[in-house]
């Protein structure tokens, strides 16, 4: 299940057309329409 | 109305020819720099609208409130499908890319490197959340964080994070505002 702060993170992400660096991937993917990178 | 592309460069070594291009051929100039639009030489009569136009157009507009609600909604409704020109995606590093990075199980700083072309941004509730962790840090490491705190909000908050989100981040680690835990 994906925590609030990520919520908010992902939220803030969506509001500014941003896209999310993280390697909790598989919480963010339950956000709709973010993009996400995997830092490597 | 025309529009032609020319570089600062060239535009300012021609200055004098693009001006009476733009007076007697009616052509306008947009001047690239690094590929990017940056400005644009039009003719003196040409009308540009600019915000400041628009909205001392609409003071003077007296609208019901109904129709107030619907002109609202749908300049929301536009601000959505608009994407500015030339506007960058920008990253937002979550906290556990920068915890990762300080404690070198990732290498942060190379790879923000290896991405000279990205904006990259800091959410304030992350900042929140590093402050935290400074803050419940009872041993040395704390001290080490509070400078990387530091470190990333001196790197990101002249463009990326709002000073606003800053200044509230750290107000809610001291008062007696609580997160909810993970």
């Amino acid at each position: 299940m994906i925590g609030y702060y990520d919520l908010i993170v992902g939220a803030t992400a969506l509001e500014r057309g941003s896209q999310v660096a993280t390697f909790n991937k598989r919480h963010f993917a339950q956000i709709k329409d973010l993009g996400i990178i995997e830092p490597k | 109305m025309k529009k032609t592309k020319i570089s600062v460069t060239d535009a300012a070594r021609n200055f004098a020819d693009c001006v009476n291009r733009t007076h007697y051929q009616r052509l306008s100039f947009v001047l690239v720099k690094n590929g990017k639009p940056v400005a644009q030489l039009v003719p003196d009569d040409e009308k540009v609208c600019l915000g400041r136009d628009a909205a001392k157009a609409l003071a003077k507009v007296k609208l019901s409130p109904e129709e107030a609600k619907a002109w609202r909604r749908d300049l929301k409704a536009g601000r959505k499908v608009l994407n500015p020109p030339n506007r960058q995606m920008a990253i937002i590093l979550d906290t556990d890319v920068i915890v990762q990075g300080e404690r070198a199980t990732f290498e942060l700083e190379d790879w923000l490197a290896s991405r000279p072309n990205d904006q990259f941004e800091v959410a304030g509730i992350t900042v929140a959340e590093l402050w935290r962790g400074v803050e419940r840090a009872r041993r040395p490491h704390g001290a080490c964080a509070g400078t990387l705190c530091e470190s990333y909000s001196g790197h990101v908050s002249d463009h990326s994070l709002y000073r606003a989100d800053s200044v509230c981040a750290r107000t809610d680690m001291g008062g007696n505002w609580k997160l909810p835990g993970r």
